[in-house]
């Protein structure tokens, strides 16, 4: 790919100040986010692996370093969960990996996360830093993990989810050295619930087993829509979140693991795995995210999202063309289903009025004659067709 | 307090980073375990295979290098024969004493916590088998939410009282040689008058494959042997009616591996290897929709 370097470019082929396109207003967004070691609008030096984008020191060419840095997010309220989520990594197949423990707004239980790390063998408790982390919202720990850590691919785990024993390993195995493509898995979900007091057995206790609700592959026009990618699913290249400066945003309440990948996989696409390799789950009681926050503020967040989308041209990956097409079709398709509906609506309606008047006729005293002699003549053909044929 | 326990885990086939990540996995549960008890924990491999999985010099390595905390010895023992998951465990549970047996699978990884959790229910005398909860594929048999109380424990990973052990003779290597052993198993531990208890704070993780549709990669040897145990469990529980179902299922779907297990089941009939109907297997025994007990999803 042509670099494409405003700095170099001929007067002839620059766009004049005030003509806004589409493409200068994308190339010009995503030039200032670029880190300016590389110059402006030099995105293919800003992707390209050998070039130190950022002064890191500790960021070199694979020296000793893990290949994948896992953010576990937690607020040490659920020791269970985060027992049973470290217990998941430390059985993992591939152990190139670094973990950094974010205990987010909880300074007085980082010391019971720290003893909780140390019940495991050392080989493990060793490659795992606990991280105290205040203020903002539920992307201000990954940020910091972001900082902390020294990964080539960031992974992401909340305490309360768990790992199939392959997860880092697909994500190795999908991964391209030197690529900024975002890595994705398959998530599942299962639902749990916290168990009433009399049932001390468990500290919480699925409701339903393993249900495959998120897509197998990435659709980027359809995230916009909904999300089908919990955080657990993605690995992010370092390169790419150094190029950007991609971080979350830290106000969000919710959802802020949607925004970021939708930036993210505007620049650099996403590479499916197709394996699953995580479990998300989903609490019915409202003790997950889910329930902190009431469904108007969802809905307020995402509209906030969209509309700081809104602010900047989209760059959508191949093929996409003729999903939005498609997209189209269907709605079009369900708007005609939905006027189909609504006359057949008005229609049994009206065969209803009808049928009470004929009831409301043979109560009276007049000889039965057979129903089909006697069908008013509004009723639909279809349904005079079938009360003509009834058997006198 | 219970002092002595006995960590048995058959090999089949098993690679060495597995077993280093059970090592590693066990001696963080031992710890644990006997900060809380006075606990001389052993563990025993027995191998299967068809080749030797350990040289002596990984065995070594293994003691010198893997055990830790309250894990006090290691032996390995090469069966050279495929003895199967219940054979292997007899074989094991003969070579030496104990209070306790915990039998565990290879491609498992306990929690630090799991060990101290299943010892503080086997405390309990009228507990012979304290089963550990699976993650990330927790099995969906119903437990009674207060007392533990479940149909059957998984060999996956569960703890047994030595004396209960002997009590019934151990596993049934001879009808059950691999999967429905332990349904087995617990349900003659139950008949004994025995409970069996899953503990779901005491988490195992156990390396299994998800599939697409959100449930365990069955093994190749799954389909096979859980069938052919199938049956054999429908004889020993008295249940003519889910023989005869299970034959008429295997038929029509005329499943490869199903048919050859229907067909190595009637041999067994004939030559009188099936198990005879024990008395009052109604009171223990479930079979509902395919399972042996009742499933929560």
């Amino acid at each position: 790919m042509q670099d494409i370097d405003s700095d170099s470019a001929e007067p002839a082929r620059r766009s004049a100040p005030d003509a806004q396109t589409s493409l200068s207003e994308f190339l010009g967004y995503w030039g200032a986010q670029l880190d300016q070691t590389v110059g402006s609008n030099n995105f293919s030096r800003a992707l390209n692996a050998d070039v130190k984008v950022a002064d890191r020191p500790d960021l070199g060419q694979n020296d000793g370093m893990p290949l994948l840095s896992v953010l576990v997010r937690t607020q040490g309220k659920r020791p269970d969960n985060l027992r049973e989520a470290l217990t998941c990594l430390a059985a993992q197949t591939c152990d190139d990996f670094e973990i950094k423990l974010l205990v987010h707004s909880a300074p007085e239980r980082i010391d019971q996360v720290r003893d909780l790390v140390g019940e495991f063998n050392e080989d493990f408790s060793s490659r795992i830093e606990v991280v105290g982390v205040q203020g903002g919202q539920r992307g201000r720990p990954l940020n910091v993990g972001i900082e902390e850590s020294c990964g080539e691919l960031i992974a992401f785990l909340d305490d309360d989810d768990v790992v199939a024993g392959d997860w880092i390993e697909a994500f190795k195995e999908a991964h391209v050295p030197g690529s900024p493509q975002i890595i994705r898995s398959v998530t599942v979900t299962q639902k749990v619930q916290v168990p009433a007091e009399s049932e001390a057995m468990a500290a919480y206790r699925p409701t339903s087993g393993l249900e495959n609700v998120f897509a197998s592959t990435f659709d980027l026009g359809y995230h916009f829509y909904t999300s089908q990618t919990p955080i657990c699913s993605v690995a992010v290249p370092r390169l790419l979140i150094d190029a950007f400066h991609l971080r979350f945003d830290e106000d969000l309440l919710v959802t802020e693991d949607w925004e970021f990948l939708i930036r993210a996989a505007q620049i650099a696409g996403v590479k499916d795995t197709e394996r699953v390799t995580s479990v998300y789950r989903r609490w019915v009681d409202g003790q997950g995210s889910a329930g902190e926050v009431d469904q108007s503020a969802w809905d307020a967040v995402r509209l906030s999202i969209l509309q700081r989308m809104d602010q900047v041209p989209l760059l959508l990956p191949k093929g996409s063309a003729s999903k939005l097409a498609e997209a189209g079709d269907n709605t079009v398709g369900v708007q005609i289903l939905n006027l189909n509906i609504a006359y057949l609506r008005q229609e049994l309606e009206n065969a209803q009025e009808q049928l009470d008047i004929l009831r409301a006729e043979r109560s009276k005293s007049e000889p039965r004659q057979g129903l089909g002699r006697r069908l008013p003549r509004r009723l639909p053909g279809y349904l005079r067709k079938w009360l003509g044929g009834l058997k006198r | 307090m219970w002092t002595d326990l006995k960590v048995q885990v058959v090999l089949y086939r098993n690679e060495s980073a597995e077993i280093w990540r059970l090592l590693r996995g066990l001696t963080s549960a031992v710890t644990g375990a006997s900060k809380q008890v006075a606990l001389t924990a052993g563990l025993a491999f027995g191998d299967s295979s068809p080749a030797p999985v350990l040289q002596p010099t990984d065995v070594d390595l293994l003691r010198h290098n893997g055990m830790a905390g309250g894990l006090k010895n290691l032996v390995y023992e090469f069966f050279n024969e495929n003895l199967g998951s219940s054979g292997g465990s007899n074989r094991l549970a003969e070579s030496s004493q104990c209070d306790l047996i915990l039998v565990l699978n290879p491609d498992a990884y306990p929690t630090p916590s799991m060990l101290t959790e299943l010892l503080r229910v086997i405390q309990d005398s009228s507990v012979g088998i304290a089963e550990a909860r699976q993650i990330p594929l927790e099995h969906p048999k119903d437990y009674d939410p207060e007392t533990g109380d479940t149909s059957w424990a998984s060999g996956c990973c569960m703890l047994i009282r030595r004396t209960v052990f002997d009590e019934v003779g151990g596993f049934d290597p001879k009808h059950f040689p691999l999967y429905c052993d332990d349904v087995d198993f617990s349900w003659r531990v139950r008949l004994a008058g025995h409970r069996v208890v899953h503990v779901p704070r005491a988490a195992v993780f156990h390396n299994k494959r998800i599939t697409l549709a959100g449930s365990p990669l069955p093994a190749e040897s799954e389909i096979y042997h859980g069938t052919l145990g199938r049956l054999m469990l429908a004889s020993r529980y008295d249940r003519p009616d889910i023989l005869n179902e299970t034959i008429l299922i295997i038929e029509f779907k005329r499943h490869e591996a199903q048919l050859r297990a229907l067909s190595d089941f009637r041999a067994k009939l004939e030559q009188g290897a099936v198990p005879d109907p024990v008395p009052n297997a109604s009171t223990v025994a479930q079979f509902i929709d395919g399972e042996y007990a009742r499933h929560r999803f």
